[in-house]
């Protein structure tokens, strides 16, 4: 970026301190030697409007936000909303540099001063608000839960259920909660929810930038949960997870967190648990990015579908496990809206589909939302199943 | 009363700008025993230490104080100032107030106290100070390198040619390392072994080099000067003084390993020399260990010999050698549950090596029985009661070994289970009677139709030993209602009077009850014998049921329904004839003790299912009802006879037993295992020998070294008879294997253990080099001086996922391609892609794979590859004029003469097409490859396809380097390449006297550069011995003979096993020659027996009286 058009620049020490404070020190460890934009899923979109190879040395020569022209800011905004944190850069990073960070905290200077896209700025509000980006009533939270008759958690209980802002709300995701209620009382765990004390895990808004709301939503909810007398959380988003299990520490918030998939696969083992009921499709497994490559499940979810009889498990070649291509949905971008020819999900459904797959399991909602939407414009009749629903299915038919 | 000199020194501003000196030398001056104090700008320049020499003589000054800086800079300068003027070195300290105080403290007045105490402290200690006189080490001067690669050659031939003895340690079969496999070297484009090869004779004809090539230090013992080293010379299997090199022994191995010297590009036997230039020219055999297949076999069956000799096409030979482990070659190869296939290697990269079909096939080719040479009789006789598989393979050994085996078979047809167990699609009658005549040619007597009573009255009858192999006859029932219906049969009963020609009649629904292979088998018997519906139940599940999948799979293509988790619980029909059975639904709970989940009964959930006939095969006993019942012989509580687990002897001396008689129903292996076993026993018993002596089973060698790329080559499928055909016919279902199919089929064996010890090669070798029972060696050198330079390996391929290494067979690694460029190479020198032999058009070469990557891999840069690749790039370019060399690096390097311009040279010359970026995937497209990558330059997003990759791997010190090190006692950094005593000054010794380093042992280095650092080693070592004696520091340890209790604390706690024990004065006793004065025997001493010179007990709690200010 030019300070002014067309003009040569001078180096910032200013911006790059200011970047440096809000977490963008792995900037000077790069040598740019580019590995990260061709493995960036925009180098599978196909573009090269984001080269994310380039932002450690524009930080550290100071020149991320520096132009004083309007037009040249606004491209630069719409640049830096493209990262959607999905760290395949960060797990092929020969140095580990931790380069959402670095989007990050250029991201927290644009929301400092308000130059951010406007869906985001809604987004944000709207959790401010009433605690979940949809822009829901507090009190309907927990009525997905009291179809199923699950119990609002009591302190002595074993688990806290966090069911994340989407499955709790969206009709077609509450499914997701449902089957994880299902399964639970299969397990026969004393479990509950916290309902209208949750508020949204504030992941998504953290690395949109937004870090003053996000660190006001993340202490509500840490106090709530204290009080509730909560130690240990059950959830079925991988964003919730990372959040509360490596981001709510700094706040204060310790709790033992276990994800869904790592649960369900110790029920199962420990016989609690019997797939049964056959399943003659060939499913294919998409692994989130937040769940495998930030958080390193990539076993249980495909030994539960393996468990599963009949099940036949399908894999992307050359793009699964650390190389899964995001669905686009991580990081805010959930809430903007790419051109077509410019959406991952295209891309990642051609590769799910390539695989000859009846059924795409995942084990995130965002990924599920990104799909199933994906899918309906494409015309194509491929469910998309989490897998604690193909999971419950399995079980529930032998009760 | 000493009369002590303290000489303070400046250092420029150094010291003078945080230390108060007027305040110090005032301070100092004052303090007991200072006899003179004075400063100076620089006291270690000419006129400072004249000051010091002056103020000695003048003031007679007997013990001095410089306080200066570290003594690790000055103190030896100071000491020879002293010794000029006849005072004992040992007389004078350092004060150090410059490293430990004045560059450590801001404020003045502080650091001056601090001076001041540091000073004090100093002068406590060098009023106790004696003088010392250092002790003379005779040196030894012979020198020891390690390693035979270019390094170690300049090393040792610099050496030799200067007159000393030299002793070249090479763990390879031949000297050249590395630079051997070459093709040319930048930047002059020498060829690698023109130059090399020269130097490599050099070493094996110098008169002064004794050169242990296939062996390693074992151990070493004493220090610089005087080293005892132990070399073990590894077992060779060829006597390479007779060995010519004449290469006949070659063509006879059947055994196919990878080719370390073509970096596994390439095949090469189990009796190998490593290149056709190898010095010495001598053949080696490569013995890895016992494989997997052979070790999981319970009659330790040579697998991976018969395979290999198979896939030579020596398949009577390979029969021969099945035999010689196990009599039962055609049974095994159709029935046998096959734990060797379980255990190959290959299973964990797709399918497992079809052994038992291998086997089945040798033993079918078999036109007429071999004719041998009986062995010299003994006059001892042995009875063997039963004549299945257990008795068959006794008798067969022990007439193998001389004796007569008289089999007593009750039936009047031999086989035993085999015969009345296994049907006729599974295992022809004259497939069996092969295996039986061929144990009958040894002389093995079968008397059928004789059952026996007591055993021990065989002993009374002039038999010198028994086995009993009886078998397990007896049928389990389910103990339900309704059992005794007609038309309910038990497997073995049913399966018997089929097998023996009885015509059966079943009904049109037959259900079998029961998971085993009997289950299968009297199911697709009752198939054949018209059943139109047959049903298996089994109580668990698929994965829990115990019989062949093989088989599982073969029934349910003839038609036959399996229902799982179920069991029966009551037959129903009227009068008596069976009409129904219900069965309980079942589901799998907890795993039990065998491991499988146990299955439970869900309530209520009763079915029925209408049948005609019911065999139930849920196991059998043995039968024991011919022993008496008062039988001296111990039994289990559950009706077996109870044997030494190794020795198969029962609990009557000279009765032996084993098989289902002992096991319950087992396979057949492990019933073949048994008389194995037992034959060895009742040998050793007769013999009056130790039965139990060196029984124990070998285990599987671990370690195992895998093809480059595992290519998934599907395993060969025997062709079997069409499922239409088989419905009333007993006619095998299985068709075998053709010849062809058997000689690809064996050659997916990854040969795990090496040489089979088939002995084709002694066949073939004329001067009787081959000694297979060769033995190690452990070989006693005595050497001076010790220059290691063990070298380098590339980081493994397989670390380095995203690029497709070891999924690709045309991502290869620089010492691969070095090999393709090579003309001694697998292509002789034209460079053809591995995968199709075709000569690729675009090459991608990428750089720093594995360097400069701290987060995945290593953090250093290899230095080497910059240049290579270059090179790389430009030879491809000259081998293929039209093709495209593109190399992908971050920088490039060319720190060197001539470097630069020899990468010009690639750029102008030959226009190879350099990037900016690292790359970060490489996949495979069509028949070539696509690298994805970045041009940093212009930005720009690139998926450039090529036909080849290759990658420049980082370089590593070679494996060993660590443990190495460790024996040595030499420090290594944290990737285990050897540290060198002074970065700058010292760059070719070790910290620990007497080691010289030289080579990629130390870090990552060219040519030129190991070959100089070599020389600069070799220089360091002539220097030591350009002297008849070192001298040794002085400040060692001492005993206080009165006071040591000859506890031997310090024995053990001292790293430089410095320590002897006067047995006599029961005191231990310091070697001075090895000790370094390092103090850990101090520390340890409980009594303060151990006293370091010049730093007593004494002089330590004085200093730090002074220090705390007491």
């Amino acid at each position: 970026m030019a300070n002014k058009k067309n003009v040569v620049v001078e180096i910032n020490p200013e911006i790059r301190e200011a970047l440096v404070e809000m977490g963008a020190i792995d900037a000077y460890k790069c040598y740019q030697c580019g590995k990260c934009a061709s493995v960036c899923p925009w180098f599978q979109v196909g573009t090269y409007e984001f080269l994310v190879f380039r932002f450690p040395l524009e930080t550290v020569l100071g020149l991320i936000a520096s132009s004083e022209d309007k037009d040249d800011l606004a491209k630069e905004v719409e640049k830096l909303y493209r990262c959607v944190g999905c760290e395949a850069c960060v797990d092929q990073c020969p140095l580990g540099v931790k380069m959402p960070q670095i989007l990050r905290s250029a991201r927290r200077i644009l929301v400092d001063f308000g130059s951010y896209p406007e869906n985001l700025k809604s987004v944000v509000q709207k959790i401010r608000n009433v605690g979940n980006p949809l822009g829901e009533l507090r009190e309907g939270r927990s009525d997905w839960a009291s179809k199923a008759a699950v119990k609002s958690f009591e302190p002595g209980m074993d688990l806290m259920y966090f069911a994340c802002c989407l499955p709790s709300y969206d009709r077609r995701l509450q499914n997701i909660a449902m089957a994880t209620a299902g399964l639970l009382e299969i397990v026969g765990v004393d479990y509950g929810i916290l309902g209208v004390k949750e508020s949204c895990c504030g992941e998504a808004i953290r690395r949109v930038g937004a870090e003053k709301v996000y660190e006001e939503t993340a202490r509500s909810n840490i106090e709530n949960f204290r009080e509730a007398g909560v130690s240990k959380v059950l959830v079925t988003s991988p964003h919730c997870y990372v959040t509360f299990k490596k981001e709510y520490p700094d706040l204060g918030g310790e709790f033992d967190v276990i994800h869904a998939m790592e649960y369900f696969w110790d029920c199962i083992e420990s016989g609690k648990l019997t797939p049964k009921s056959s399943f003659q499709k060939k499913v294919v497994y998409h692994d989130p990015c937040t769940l495998g490559r930030q958080s390193g499940i990539y076993e249980a979810p495909r030994n539960i579908l393996k468990s599963i009889p009949g099940l036949e498990l399908l894999e992307v070649e050359d793009f699964s496990r650390n190389l899964s291509l995001c669905c686009g949905a991580g990081s805010g971008a959930l809430w903007i809206d790419w051109e077509k020819g410019e959406r991952m999900a295209d891309i990642r459904i051609k590769q799910l589909l390539d695989t000859g797959a009846e059924i795409i399991a995942v084990a995130c909602p965002y990924c599920l939302q990104m799909f199933e939407e994906t899918l309906k414009a494409m015309g194509v009749d491929v469910p998309v199943m989490d897998i604690s629903e193909i999971l419950y299915d399995s079980i529930r038919e032998q009760q | 009363m000493k009369r002590i000199g303290v000489f303070i020194c400046h250092c420029g501003r150094n010291i003078s700008t945080n230390v108060d000196i007027e305040s110090l030398v005032r301070e100092i001056a004052k303090y007991p025993g200072v006899e003179h104090c004075e400063d100076y700008t620089y006291m270690c320049s000419d006129p400072g230490q004249v000051i010091i020499k002056e103020k000695l003589k003048e003031k007679s000054l007997d013990a001095i104080v410089v306080a200066s800086c570290s003594p690790l800079l000055h103190e030896i300068t100071f000491r020879r100032a002293i010794e000029e003027v006849g005072l004992n070195p040992h007389l004078l300290e350092m004060a150090n107030i410059r490293e430990q105080c004045s560059w450590i403290h801001a404020e003045s007045e502080e650091a001056t106290k601090k001076a001041i105490e540091i000073i004090k402290a100093t002068v406590e200690k060098v009023k106790y100070n004696d003088a010392l006189e250092p002790a003379k080490i005779p040196v030894n001067r012979r020198a020891l390198v390690l390693g035979g690669g270019i390094a170690g050659i300049q090393a040792a031939l610099d050496i030799a040619n200067s007159g000393y003895e030299v002793i070249l340690v090479e763990k390879t079969p031949s000297v050249g390392g590395h630079m051997a496999q070459l093709s040319e070297t930048f930047p002059t484009l020498d060829c690698s072994q023109c130059i090399l090869t020269p130097k490599m004779v050099d070493v094996s004809h110098h008169q002064k080099i004794r050169l242990y090539t296939y062996s390693e230090v074992e151990e070493l013992a004493g220090s610089v000067g005087n080293f005892r080293v132990k070399i073990r010379k590894k077992a060779s299997y060829v006597d390479r003084k007779k060995c010519n090199g004449c290469a006949d022994c070659e063509p006879a191995c059947p055994v196919m390993m990878v080719n370390e010297f073509d970096a596994g590009l390439s095949g090469r036997k189990a009796i190998y020399r490593p290149f056709p230039q190898a010095v010495p020219n001598v053949y080696t055999i490569d013995k890895k260990g016992v494989p997997p297949c052979r070790a999981a076999c319970p009659a330790g069956v040579n697998v991976q010999g018969y395979v290999a000799l198979a896939g030579h096409g020596k398949f009577e030979e390979a029969l021969a050698l099945e035999r010689e482990d196990n009599p039962f070659a055609s049974v095994c190869g159709r029935v046998c549950t096959h734990p060797c296939e379980t255990d190959c290697k290959r299973s964990e990269y797709g399918d497992a090596v079809s052994i038992r079909a291998l086997k089945r096939f040798i033993s079918d080719y078999e036109k007429q029985l071999p004719e041998h040479e009986l062995p010299e009789p003994k006059k001892q006789k042995v009875a063997i009661v039963g004549a299945g598989p257990s008795g068959l393979s006794c008798a067969y050994f022990l007439a193998r070994r001389g004796y007569k085996a008289v089999v007593f078979e009750a039936l009047p047809v031999a086989g035993g289970m085999l015969l009345t167990g296994i049907p006729e699609f599974r295992l022809p009658r004259n497939n069996l009677q092969q295996d039986i005549e061929y144990i009958k040619s040894w002389g093995v007597d079968i008397k059928t139709g004789q059952k026996i009573g007591d055993p021990l009255g065989l002993l009374k009858d002039g038999f010198d030993a028994v086995y009993l192999s009886s078998g397990a006859h007896v049928e389990k029932k389910l103990g339900i209602g309704g059992e005794d219906s007609k038309g309910v049969f038990y497997g073995i009963d049913f399966l018997r009077r089929v097998n023996l020609g009885e015509k059966l009649e079943v009904g049109e629904r037959v259900a079998v009850v029961g998971g085993g292979n009997s289950a299968i088998d009297a199911a697709r018997t009752a198939l054949r014998l018209g059943a139109k519906e047959v049903t298996i139940i089994y109580r668990r599940s698929l994965t829990e049921m115990p019989a062949d999948r093989d088989e599982i799979e073969e029934a349910m293509k003839e038609g036959i329904k399996i229902r799982f988790l179920a069991t029966p619980v009551s037959f129903g029909g009227e009068a008596g004839t069976l009409a129904e059975m219900t069965c309980l639904q079942m589901r799998l709970g907890l795993p039990d003790e065998s491991g499988r989940r146990r299955p439970e009964p869900i309530p209520g959930s009763e079915f029925a299912i209408g049948v005609d006939t019911v065999v139930v095969t849920i196991g059998q006993a043995p039968d024991l009802s011919y022993l008496p019942p008062d039988t001296e012989i111990s039994l289990s509580t559950w009706g077996s006879i109870l044997v030494d687990d190794t020795t198969k002897q029962t609990s009557v001396p000279g009765i032996f037993a084993g098989g289902d008689a002992v096991r319950g129903p087992d396979t057949v292996i492990w019933a073949i295992a048994d008389g194995k076993e037992a034959a060895v026993s009742i040998d050793r018993y007769l013999a009056g020998e130790d039965m139990k002596l060196n029984r124990t089973k070998p285990e599987a060698m671990k370690d195992i070294v895998l093809p480059r790329v595992v290519k998934d080559n599907l395993r060969q499928v025997a062709r079997t008879m069409p499922v239409a055909e088989r419905v009333g016919c007993f006619s095998e279902v299985s068709l075998g294997l053709t010849a062809e199919q058997a000689k690809v089929e064996a050659l997916r064996c990854f040969a795990c253990g090496g040489c089979v010890e088939c002995h084709e090669c002694e066949k073939v070798c004329e001067r009787d080099a081959i000694v297979h029972g060769m033995r190690s060696e452990v070989v006693e050198e005595e050497v001076g001086a010790i220059v290691v330079a063990t070298g380098f390996e590339l980081y493994p391929l397989s670390k380095i996922r995203e690029y497709g290494a070891g999924k690709y067979e045309d991502v290869i690694d620089g010492l691969q391609f070095e090999r393709l460029l090579s003309a001694s190479g697998p292509t002789g020198g034209e460079i053809r892609r591995p995968s199709d032999n075709s000569v690729p058009k675009r090459i991608a070469f990428i750089s720093c794979v594995g360097s400069r990557e701290p987060e995945h891999h290593l953090p250093y840069c290899s230095k080497i590859c910059c240049m290579y690749n270059t090179k790389h790039a430009l030879l491809y370019k000259e081998r293929v004029p039209d093709g495209e060399a593109i190399v992908f690096s971050i920088d490039i390097r060319t720190a060197g003469k001539n470097y630069e311009e020899f990468f010009m040279r690639a750029k102008e010359d030959e226009n190879v097409l350099y990037l900016r970026g690292k790359p970060s995937r490489v996949m495979k497209e069509g028949s070539g490859l696509v690298v994805w990558t970045t041009d940093t330059l212009t930005g720009r997003p690139l998926k450039v396809k090529c036909d080849m990759v290759v990658l420049s791997m980082a370089v590593l010190p070679s494996a060993d380097a660590i443990a190495l090190a460790k024996k040595l006692r030499i420090q290594t950094n944290g990737h285990g390449f050897f540290n060198e005593a002074h970065p700058k000054l010292r760059p070719v010794e070790s910290l620990v006297p007497g080691f010289f380093l030289a080579g990629c042992a130390q870090t990552p280095k060219d040519i030129p550069e190991s070959v100089a650092q070599a020389s600069a080693a070799a220089s360091k070592v002539l220097e030591m011995f350009s002297k008849r004696e070192l001298t040794a520091e002085p400040m060692v340890v001492v005993i206080d003979e009165e006071m040591c209790s000859c506890c031997r604390l310090c024995v053990v706690t001292c790293p430089y096993e410095a320590r002897e024990i006067d047995e006599e004065k029961n005191i231990v006793r310091i070697n001075e020659a090895l000790c370094m004065g390092c103090g850990c025997c101090v520390a340890a001493c409980p009594s303060g027996a151990s006293q370091q010179k010049n730093l007593v007990e004494e002089q330590i709690s004085r200093m730090v009286e002074v220090i705390l200010g007491q």
